[in-house]
């Protein structure tokens, strides 16, 4: 009966999250990183699904030496938290340490600084300032009908036109980002070393080798076997088992 | 075949022949018996051959050193003979005592080899005294000769000699010591070129010796007076104990040679460059004693003073003090580290700056070595530092001597230095470094930590705010368009009435007639108003005659109406506020007007 009780509390203890959050901080602060990753795995099939538990199970996994999974787990890290510069610094680290190079072509400025801010924000971000920009829209608008004045109507419209131009930004990039999210298009080589081929099956001959912790997109799928692209523009099919989706 | 070729090939032939006739080869020493800081010259002669004759090959000679070699060649032709002699010579420097073969040398003439017969020459201590054919000025070979004329005067042995000089030949190890090379001559000499100065093996040699003077001084040897010369002054520190040696020093000079006679001054002529070595020296070089040695030695040999110092006495808690720990004395301290320095806790150190100078002179070597710390106290209070003590070892009285500074004292003002500004004084002040890059670590969960929420954009709320303005105003704009509607249709509704109502007051006014009541004016022109209000849907009681106009006129009503209208409500007022009876009769004739009145307006107002 008093070990009943005892398990019931030890399980309790485990059953909170905190504590479970601490005894694997634990095993990673004494170098157990395989056992520390473990245990965010044990809470993640818990149901536990948060941006810190991602960050710290790629953390375990970074110092455990498994590069593609520490990557991979980064990476649903920022997805979760797009803003955290913890996630996107581990994310850069690890990144570096890849045996292939990313030879993605450099973008213009604007454009990578348009990119830098889209991957920063959240969807539910977006979704509040969309939410925003709407409610002040409805109220310019409800005023634009009852005021009469000349002069507000031409301030009321100005203002209307730019929260137009918030709102079609933000709803776009919101739209996009929900579209991947659903369509998990994203994915991480997890293997040290795979071959692209050029159809299904072992038979096709290979076009090219990717290492571990290499991003690719997702864009078919087959009996067991990934159409990818590359990031230089590189499409062929990859084992499902070689990489794991974001 | 042309003439011309067929005279240099008998040449040729002529010359061949000669060669594998008469060629001799013979080699020749100066002498058979030599001292050891002498020099001696091998010759090595081929005669009989003009041509083909390649530099004979020296074989290894032991115990004798070359130190340059010379060629001379001579040729006659006697009878339509030719004959040549040419000389290779090979001046020689003994190196160690004893007797030795100069094995046979090859010489190849002509395409064929010949050999010298072996020589032998003995090598003795110190200087062979009788003078040597070649100081004399003259070889048998010297091809100035046969003229009968030497052209270099004559330098008597006894008048040049080297000597080397040590300021001690029992030294410890580590102990400087001075060695000059010294040329002693009764003759100027003209200039030196150091011809052999093997590398000392157990020494250190000071780099910074001073250059030594090229004035001579006059000294004594043997009851002759001579001019000394420093030739070259080194310190050495014997980095080993037992017997080291001090190899010769060759050199070679020229002499200034006059008569003797002072007035003949122009006589003066220039001796053939001498060749002179010192005697090889032993040194005997003791170890350091072990008694009195203690474990933390420092190694320096020599005197020394130890000093401390801060540069400031007073300071506050925090702030930098320099600290300088200094030895000084005669002997060498290259080697000696910082003396060790007392407990410094409650301080902050950081490394030493060290500065190291030492200078060679006649009398050895002085030295003075400093360590700089900047240290930093971490409380307040009166602070003592040291004493600093050094062990070194004196030669003079062969003992052990501590050497000892401070204690220093240092007031301190202030109190306790926070952790803040730890790790960088004001001196040593640096960028962070980075050692090693890592990922950064692990998160903390956060307060709301559980299974996935749905995210905003996913909530109904995020859909009820985009489609609550869009209904909102929906509902405003039916609001508005219903009201605008309502207010139209009330308007025409009293447009519509306004000539019923107005005729019903005209019926009212019509009862007042009767009784004569000045009411009657009133209702009349209650009733115009009225009407005018209600086909312009304005309010009647803000009505006056003259906005009437105005507004009559607005909606294109003739001025000959409103004129009328104007009059009839000029009238009524009129009759209103003027005392006195009105007739039944003028009543009728007004009511009369405003009817008419009312037909007219309705087709404008309409």
């Amino acid at each position: 009966m008093r070990l009943f009780a005892l398990a019931l509390l030890l399980q309790a203890a485990y059953d909170n999250p905190r504590e479970a959050f601490r005894k694997a901080e634990s095993l990673y602060r004494d170098q157990r990183y395989a056992e520390a990753a473990e245990a965010y795995e044990t809470m993640r099939a818990q149901g536990i699904e948060d941006g810190v538990l991602d960050y710290n199970l790629g953390n375990a996994y970074f110092k455990a030496g498994e590069l593609g999974r520490a990557i991979l787990n980064y990476e649903r890290a920022l997805k979760r938290m797009p803003g955290d510069e913890d996630v996107r610094a581990n994310l850069d680290f690890a990144n570096e340490l890849l045996a292939d190079e990313d030879d993605s072509p450099p973008l213009p400025a604007v454009i990578g600084w348009a990119v830098d801010l889209y991957d920063r924000l959240s969807p539910s971000l977006l979704a509040v300032v969309l939410s925003v920009v709407f409610l002040l829209g409805g109220v310019l608008v409800s005023l634009l009908l009852t005021e009469h004045g000349a002069g507000l109507r031409t301030a009321f419209l100005y203002t209307l036109a730019v929260l137009a131009v918030v709102a079609l930004g933000s709803g776009a990039a919101l739209a996009a980002k929900i579209v991947s999210a659903r369509g998990r298009v994203e994915a991480i080589v997890l293997e040290d070393n795979a071959y692209v081929r050029s159809g299904p099956g072992n038979a096709s001959p290979r076009l090219a080798e990717i290492h571990e912790g290499l991003k690719v997109r997702v864009v078919g799928e087959r009996e067991g076997w990934l159409q990818v692209s590359l990031s230089n523009g590189l499409t062929g099919w990859l084992p499902a088992d070689a990489i794991e989706r974001i | 075949m042309r003439p011309r070729e067929s005279l240099a090939l008998a040449v040729l032939l002529f010359a061949a022949a000669a060669s594998a006739q008469d060629v001799q080869v013979e080699a020749s020493l100066d002498a058979d018996r030599v001292g050891i800081q002498d020099a001696l010259t091998l010759t090595v002669t081929v005669s009989g051959a003009a041509t083909g004759v390649s530099e004979p090959e020296l074989p290894r000679l032991d115990g004798l050193k070359v130190a340059g070699t010379s060629t001379s060649t001579s040729m006659s032709i006697v009878n339509g003979r030719m004959s040549s002699s040419r000389s290779f010579l090979y001046e020689l420097l003994p190196q160690q005592e004893g007797t030795f073969e100069i094995p046979a040398i090859a010489v190849e003439v002509g395409g064929e080899t010949y050999r010298t017969k072996p020589l032998t020459v003995t090598v003795v201590a110190g200087s062979v005294a009788p003078p040597r054919a070649r100081a004399r000025g003259s070889s048998p070979l010297d091809p100035f000769s046969p003229f009968g004329r030497s052209r270099a005067p004559d330098i008597d042995a006894e008048d040049v000699f080297a000597r080397v000089e040590l300021s001690k030949d029992h030294v410890y190890q580590g102990e400087p010591l001075v060695v000059t090379y010294w040329l002693y001559t009764r003759y100027s000499p003209l200039g030196m070129q150091v011809e052999d100065d093997p590398p000392l093996t157990g020494f250190w040699v000071e780099e910074n010796t001073t250059k030594t003077d090229s004035s001579g001084s006059i000294r004594v040897v043997n009851g002759r007076e001579y001019y000394a010369y420093a030739l070259e002054r080194r310190v050495l520190v014997p980095t080993q104990s037992g017997t080291l040696t001090l190899p010769p020093f060759t050199f070679s000079t020229a002499f200034r040679v006059t008569s003797g006679d002072p007035w003949d001054l122009l006589s003066a002529r220039s001796s053939r460059p001498m060749t002179l070595r010192t005697e090889p020296r032993a040194i005997e070089v003791k170890p350091l004693p072990e008694a009195g040695r203690e474990s933390g030695f420092s190694g320096a040999v020599g005197e020394f003073d130890l000093e401390a110092k801060l540069d400031r006495e007073e300071v506050d808690a925090g702030d930098a003090v320099t600290l300088t720990v200094s030895l000084a004395g005669k002997g060498s301290l290259r080697a000696v580290e910082a003396p060790t320095v007392a407990d410094l806790a409650g301080f902050r150190t950081f490394d030493p700056k060290v500065r190291d100078e030492t200078h060679a002179g006649p009398q050895g070597l002085s030295s003075a070595k400093s360590w700089e710390y900047v240290i930093v106290p971490e409380s307040g209070g009166t602070k003592e530092l040291g004493p600093w003590t050094l062990q070194y070892f004196d030669p003079e009285s062969g003992r052990y001597v501590t050497a000892s500074a401070g204690p220093l004292t240092l007031r301190v003002a202030g109190s306790a230095v926070a952790d803040l500004d730890r790790g960088a004084s004001p001196d040593a002040r640096r960028e962070v470094k980075v050692l090693r890059e890592d990922i950064r670590y692990l998160k903390e969960p956060p307060e709301r930590l559980g299974t996935r929420s749905r995210p905003y954009y996913e909530s109904p709320l995020f859909y009820a705010a985009l489609l609550a303005p869009l209904f909102w105003n929906l509902g405003l704009v039916v609001f508005l368009r219903r009201r605008e509607r309502e207010k139209t249709h009330s308007d025409v509704f009293r447009s519509r009435r306004a000539q019923r109502m107005a005729r019903s007051r005209l019926k009212r006014a019509a009862a007042l007639t009767a009784s004569g009541s000045k009411d009657f004016y009133e209702e009349v022109a209650a009733a115009l108003y009225r009407y005018v209000a209600d086909k312009s849907s304005v309010s009647a009681s803000g009505l006056t005659p003259s906005s009437i106009d105005r507004l009559l006129e607005e909606r294109g009503v003739d001025a000959e109406l409103r004129r009328e209208l104007g009059e009839v409500l000029a009238r009524s007022e009129e009759a209103r506020f003027t005392p006195g009876e009105r007739t039944r009769e003028e009543m009728e004739a007004l009511r009369d007007r405003v009817e008419a009145l009312l037909v007219s307006l309705e087709k404008p107002l309409g």
